[in-house]
């Protein structure tokens, strides 16, 4: 992939401060993608990352949800926060950065 | 689903060796096994009061990884499909359908399984279907997973 997106990182943490380490993986191939995020920058911007380093596309219908101890809880109401606010509030239970993309199924009901 | 892509089935040999790859990302935290290419999954259901039932699935890969797996519910003690060994469970992506039409050992409703398109009536649906190239068997778990939990799981039958 290209180098953009961690040059942008590392620009970014110099003036945003602490780095973590993020885990997400994605649900439809089984991949998983762990790379450095500034504590500041949101979910929606994390979510982006993920997909570049899976070399993955955001599909109609993939959500955001939380891995490790709330696994399965959605993200998709909480896109705008920072992953700060995100331990802060220990939406996932734990503190580990630990996420998953839901891809799109159907069959139960209207599709 | 392409059916250029999915139509015919991959040697058995070429199948182990993606299935080598794609179950153990799949079934990580689950016990599993096989027996002459059927795959057994034991995947746990959640109560509301947090009570845990387990349940045996057996799982076939024919036409994987051009098409989903088929998956069945089976009775822990024979191996085979029983319409008894099912769950209650339900959310807005997948119903289950213990018996169903000509489907030899029922129906999970969602796109992410084999019988959805052969025996459910569902076409080609852009959105939803399974791509072969980029779904793989852990799209399938993850309908079961969430479909094992309360509020979407109610109990045994």
């Amino acid at each position: 992939m290209s180098q953009q997106p961690e040059h942008r990182i590392a620009d970014e943490a110099v003036g945003r401060g602490e780095l973590v380490e993020v885990h997400v993986r994605s649900l439809v191939t089984g991949e998983t993608a762990r790379f450095p995020m500034v504590l500041e920058a949101t979910l929606e911007e994390t979510w982006e990352e993920a997909y570049r380093k899976l070399d993955e596309r955001r599909r109609e219908g993939d959500t955001l949800q939380c891995a490790g101890a709330a696994e399965g809880r959605s993200l998709m109401n909480d896109l705008v926060l920072t992953l700060r606010e995100v331990r802060q509030r220990r939406i996932c239970d734990d503190e580990t950065f630990r996420y998953e993309i839901k891809g799109p199924s159907g069959g139960a009901r209207g599709v | 689903m392409s059916e250029s892509d999915a139509a015919q089935p991959l040697p058995l040999i070429e199948v182990r060796e993606v299935l080598a790859i794609d179950l153990p990302l799949a079934f990580d935290g689950l016990h599993w096994w096989e027996e002459d290419a059927v795959y057994f999954v034991e995947f746990p259901a959640t109560r509301a009061d947090g009570a845990i039932d387990m349940y045996l699935t057996k799982w076939t890969f024919v036409f994987y990884p051009g098409q989903p797996p088929h998956v069945t519910f089976v009775n822990p003690q024979t191996k085979l499909y029983d319409p008894a060994s099912w769950p209650d469970a339900g959310n807005d992506r997948v119903s289950l359908a213990p018996q169903y039409g000509d489907a030899p050992e029922g129906l999970i409703c969602n796109s992410m399984f084999y019988d959805w398109y052969y025996y459910g009536g569902h076409g080609e649906q852009p959105v939803v279907s399974w791509k072969p190239g980029v779904h793989r068997a852990i799209a399938t778990v993850t309908e079961l997973r969430g479909l094992l939990r309360a509020p979407a799981y109610n109990g045994r039958r």
